[in-house]
């Protein structure tokens, strides 16, 4: 057994890389594991200065890397980081080798401390290009699957873990649904009518067009109410109707259906609810944002639920489509919201806790 | 008839070398030793560093429908199944002594497996990576060994079993006659399957930038 050679009980969770993903997903653990000890999230997501005013509730510390630095930059802080905390845990999401491979030569020997790592889906090309299956069994203590399935490339390793999707809300945390409307600004005509909430991120192109599909679907319909979700305007999205709010989980349930991408957070906050969403598999160099999509809705099929759960859309059309199809279902055919989901990120904590105890 | 031949490259880099040739396939220790064309066909010639090794040692030839392998007067002989014959039909997994190798042929559907699997070949210069051709025809690195002109012929490289490579600028080359290299400059060039590598390279793009995910 090896011996951890720390004073510290602070965990380090490296959630570097772009989007919300990583950044959630880090404090979604976080926020449940800081109840009994420090914890340290490094992170370099622009995102981060929008969610500024809510971290403190999370009760994590924050270590935020400019998204702006150079690559040399980043590379450097996150060595520094790594060196001058101390910490009996290293939670590192999504890249064993970190996002610029600055940890490949850190982690070997890095002994004193318990090694996590977070296996979010991950383009297989990675995997062998970078030999990430020897390299994650020479490295890690434990290997933990966010709810990504059974066919995630490093599946086959062991000491692999599967937890249900890790989420930023459990179900009792949600807040009400009159508190939700304010939230949105959805006013008392708007507050009876129906409402599909566009979840607008990833590039300026992709923002763009969410940005437009909002506009048009504005336009569709005369008695249902639409909503923007996102950090910042996208351009062509009407002012009246953006908004912003962290963690958009907490506006999906007064949602009748969802328009999204087909990244981590979207599909499983969505999943977990019970929202039907209307997804976009866009294409990311590490995600698999489109086998993600295929796999749930096979998954649904397979467990013999609405189909209208989750669909996949190629393009502006096919997602108006799709929006209208699910608008137009009979109340007894369609999606309510259910709260009987389980948040994966709690067995998580408990997972790592009981790998440090076995490694003291 | 195409056949595959596999031996240990005992003198030199210790690999197991798997070729696919097409018939009539010449062995020996001096390329130019041995016949470029028999009877209008052109012959892959299979060079084997060994002393013991006549220039053009055996021919492995098709004759009536068999295999037939004709030691060329050497004066050690050429071996099937360890009897020294002057001429001897092989069939599928016969092995051939000539010198220290001990070739195995492999005929028929037994080629096919491995031939899908490609040539085995190592070519490159910088960067060595598997020929990967099934056809010896057409294929500019290693065709079968039927060209002098090919650059890889002798592979020729940076590899340990080629010269003395703690001091460039007195031992270059052990064979850097034959190496591809440029005379003005002594530097070898970066050859056109370096460049086929890079082309494959499919990680170029991994861990090159920090707002990925």
């Amino acid at each position: 057994m090896r011996q951890l050679n720390t004073s510290s009980n602070t965990w380090l969770i490296y959630a570097l890389g772009g989007g919300w993903g990583h950044l959630n997903r880090a404090i979604a653990l976080g926020r449940i594991a800081s109840r009994n000890r420090p914890v340290k999230i490094l992170t370099n997501t622009p995102y981060c200065r929008y969610i500024e005013k809510f971290l403190p509730e999370t009760n994590c510390q924050i270590s935020a890397i400019s998204s702006t630095a150079d690559f040399e930059t980043t590379c450097t802080q996150v060595q520094q980081i790594l060196r001058e905390t101390d910490y009996q845990c290293l939670i590192v999401d999504t890249f064993p080798r970190g996002l610029g491979g600055e940890l490949a030569t850190i982690l070997p020997q890095l002994k004193t401390s318990v090694r996590v790592l977070i296996h979010r889906d991950i383009n297989p090309e990675y995997v062998k290009v970078k030999n990430l299956h020897q390299f994650v069994a020479d490295c890690f203590d434990l290997v933990l699957v966010p709810g990504e399935g059974v066919e995630v490339p490093l599946a086959n390793l062991p000491g692999v873990q599967h937890t249900n999707p890790w989420l930023i809300r459990s179900a009792w945390e949600l807040p009400i649904r009159e508190d939700v409307e304010a939230l949105l600004r959805l006013n008392p005509l708007e507050r009876n009518s129906k409402l599909v909430l566009v979840l607008a991120s990833g590039t300026a192109e992709e923002l763009s067009f969410y940005g437009e599909l909002t506009s048009i679907l504005s336009q569709y319909w005369e008695n249902v109410a639409v909503r923007c979700l996102s950090g910042q305007k996208p351009d062509k999205c009407p002012e009246n109707l953006w908004v912003f709010h962290w963690p958009a989980m907490e506006c999906l349930q007064v949602a009748d259906v969802v328009v999204g991408s087909g990244g981590y957070n979207t599909i499983y906050e969505c999943q977990a609810l019970g929202i039907p969403l209307v997804a976009f598999a866009w294409p990311r160099l590490y995600d698999r944002q489109r086998v993600r999509v295929q796999r749930l809705v096979s998954a649904n099929y397979e467990a013999g639920l609405a189909q209208s759960r989750l669909v996949l859309a190629d393009s502006l059309e096919t997602a108006i489509a799709a929006v209208c199809s699910e608008l137009n279902l009979p109340v007894s055919q369609r999606c309510r919201p259910g709260y009987d989901f389980v948040n994966g990120a709690v067995s998580a904590v408990f997972a790592i806790e009981l790998c440090c105890n076995f490694t003291k | 008839m195409l056949i595959q031949l596999i031996w240990q490259e005992v003198e030199t880099t210790g690999r197991e070398e798997k070729r696919v040739l097409e018939t009539p396939v010449a062995m020996g220790r001096v390329l130019n030793a041995m016949p470029k064309v028999i009877d209008g066909i052109p012959v892959s010639r299979v060079i084997l560093n060994d002393n013991q090794i006549a220039g053009y040692h055996a021919l492995i030839v098709e004759s009536n429908g068999e295999l037939l392998v004709v030691d060329q007067n050497t004066s050690t002989g050429t071996l099937v199944n360890g009897l020294s014959f002057p001429s001897c039909t092989v069939v599928d997994s016969d092995e051939i002594s000539i010198g220290i190798y001990k070739i195995t042929i492999r005929l028929g559907a037994n080629i096919r497996n491995t031939a899908a699997e490609g040539c085995d070949r190592m070519v490159g210069f910088l960067f060595k990576r598997r020929c990967g051709r099934t056809q010896s025809q057409g294929c500019p690195y290693c065709r079968g060994g039927q060209s002098d002109q090919d650059p890889y012929l002798s592979d020729l490289s940076y590899y340990p079993a080629y010269g003395e490579y703690d001091d460039w600028r007195r031992t270059y080359y052990y064979q850097n006659d034959s190496a591809l290299y440029n005379r003005g400059t002594n530097e070898v060039d970066f050859t056109d399957s370096d460049a086929a590598t890079f082309e494959n390279e499919s990680d170029r793009d991994f861990e090159q930038n920090f707002g990925a995910s």
